[in-house]
């Protein structure tokens, strides 16, 4: 080969491989990167596809995440098995919280740190005298419909609720006897689950004072789970008994509404509280989630004995609760022990599987939208419109 | 004022009253079974003392010689990590922590006399939790907060100096 030839091959597979040094070599040098400033996201314009995960014991804070594609937008610290709650705009997002000067021991501190819900900064820290330490139950922390107020159960081992006025931060203590959980309903009310099978509620805007249905559940051989399903806005809960019956209850007037077995509404055998009968039953963590316009609830259901309350669902029971049928019973690929719905026109369902995983559904024609792995033993919280 | 005095008095009392509780339950549920029984031939009191008729689900599978094991009989109702795995054992809290004065309880059947024993489920209380596999979710019996004495999921480290939750033991009371 002609050296000429040789130089001018070299030259132009350098140009090729070093594109920087063909532009310098032209003298057309482009200006240097920018230095950098370190700085601090805000989160996008608030939507009802915002998504909660808190979870329990060394779980860390409570994953912020966009329900659309589960990406993770933030995360807001969490003390010892709090709870959590947006306000009904999503401007503020409440943890109840329990927290020691010494980390393990020391003077004990019960609190509502409240956070900007854009900027995840804290605002403010509301004192309180006591708050349940426990497995985190959303029905132990509500808001009020107009943001108002917070309800907080307390369990020491008396049971009282606390009244929080997130304006002044002034609290009252409401006593709760034999009764438990703190469910907020319209701008003034709270409803409680009783031990003798009844319902209570108060009306913050009267007296501070109890008033209790009469015993609808056997509390003793076939109680209601904790996690019950609550419309703040109408004022009503959906509430599910161990082996399935479905209990619709008005919590302003303390009243049991309906009553029917989920079984019955597909066809099949009814569970009863039995040991030794197997029959579908619902069970796991939060067992169901209602999506208050379409009037849909969805339930977690796994073939099983009584007490297996705990028991992860297999299917997933689609009911509509206008017409007492059950729509569709979806089978899950991997047992699920959490299950929650946006409240929008374009729910979707969320799943948090017992692997730790995130399943993202919608809501009404149950198809596959997204999933997150690792996002660990959470419980999922949605805005409340 | 003494404490600990007062605390093992209330102590005595509570499982008197707990074991006097259950006797009259026990009671009423045979004179129900007297009056009721040519209407239903198989009770559950009948059934807790007979070993031809099946037994609960826990019940089925429940052996009493390791109590490191979800299905050591008295683990019914118990939710946490076993202190048996953690250098305590089955009404021992491990070194360090306080063992809690208040409890929840459940009702468990020992395989091998077919009794039923009231157990009380004790936290142990006031150092991180532990870390083990040994960690059981019982859940026969087992009750929501309104119910708060048979409710596994409350941290019950009532009157103890701190409320960090360690493990939880499984002390027999008595038979029902």
């Amino acid at each position: 080969m002609h050296i000429k030839t040789s130089l001018r091959l070299a030259s132009a597979l350098l140009a090729l491989a070093l594109p920087g040094a063909a532009i310098a070599a032209q003298g057309r040098l482009p200006p240097p990167l920018e230095e950098e400033v370190s700085d601090v996201a805000v989160m996008g314009a608030p939507g009802p596809h915002r998504l909660m995960l808190a979870g329990g014991f060394g779980s860390g804070g409570a994953q912020i995440r966009d329900g659309e594609d589960g990406k993770l937008l933030g995360t807001v610290s969490l003390g010892g098995l709090a709870n959590i709650a947006y306000s009904p705009d999503q401007s503020r997002i409440y943890v109840a919280e329990t927290i020691w000067t010494k980390g393990n021991r020391g003077t004990r501190q019960d609190m509502i740190s409240v956070y900007d819900g854009r900027t995840l900064n804290l605002q403010e820290e509301i004192s309180l005298p006591g708050r349940v330490f426990m497995v985190p139950r959303r029905t132990n922390f509500s808001i009020s419909t107009d943001g108002a107020r917070a309800y907080m159960y307390n369990f020491d081992p008396s049971a009282s609720v606390n009244v929080v006025d997130l304006a002044s931060g002034d609290v009252h203590v409401v006593d709760i006897p034999g009764c438990a959980h703190a469910m907020a309903w319209g701008r003034t009310g709270f409803a409680v689950i009783c031990g003798d099978g009844s319902i209570g509620s108060v009306d913050t805007a009267k007296a501070l004072e109890l008033t209790r249905s009469a015993a609808f559940f056997d509390a003793e051989n076939d109680p209601l789970f904790e996690e019950a399903a609550i419309d703040p806005q109408a004022g009503k809960g959906v509430f599910l008994s161990y082996t399935g019956i479905i209990h619709e209850v008005s919590l302003g007037d303390a009243e049991q509404l309906a009553a029917w077995p989920i079984q019955e509404a597909a066809g099949l055998e009814l569970a009863r509280p039995d040991d030794l009968q197997l029959a579908w039953r619902p069970g796991g963590g939060v067992v169901s989630a209602w999506h208050h316009a379409s009037n849909l609830l969805f339930v977690l259901m796994h073939p099983g004995e009584h007490w297996t309350q705990k028991e992860k669902g297999t299917q997933l029971w689609v009911v509509d609760l206008t017409t007492r049928e059950v729509v569709e019973r979806v089978p899950l690929k991997t047992p699920v022990t959490s299950v929650e719905v946006s409240q929008d026109a374009e729910p979707l369902l969320y799943l948090i599987t017992e692997d730790g995983g995130l399943e993202v559904l919608n809501a009404l024609d149950r198809s596959e939208k997204t999933s997150v792995s690792n996002v660990g033993s959470v419980v999922p919280v949605t805005p409340m419109p | 004022m003494n404490w600990k005095l007062i605390d093992s008095a209330s102590e005595k009392l509570s499982r008197g009253l707990a074991k006097g509780t259950s006797r009259r339950s026990l009671l009423a549920k045979v004179g129900g079974a007297a009056s009721f029984a040519p209407f239903f031939p198989v009770l559950p009191v009948a059934r807790a003392q007979d070993a031809d008729v099946p037994l609960s689900n826990f019940a089925r599978t429940a052996q009493t010689k390791d109590d490191t094991q979800c299905n050591y009989w008295r683990y019914c109702a118990i939710d946490g990590a076993l202190c048996t795995c953690c250098g305590g054992g089955i009404h021992t809290c491990p070194p360090g922590t306080e063992a809690s004065p208040t409890s929840w309880v459940g009702t468990c059947r020992n395989p091998e006399d077919g009794r039923s024993y009231l157990i009380a489920y004790r936290d142990c209380c006031g150092a991180s939790m532990c870390q083990t596999d040994c960690h059981c979710d019982g859940t026969e019996r087992e009750m929501p907060a309104y119910r708060p004495m048979a409710d596994n999921e409350i941290i019950w480290c009532f009157g103890t100096k701190s409320m960090s939750y360690h493990c939880s033991t499984a002390a027999l009371v008595g038979p029902v």
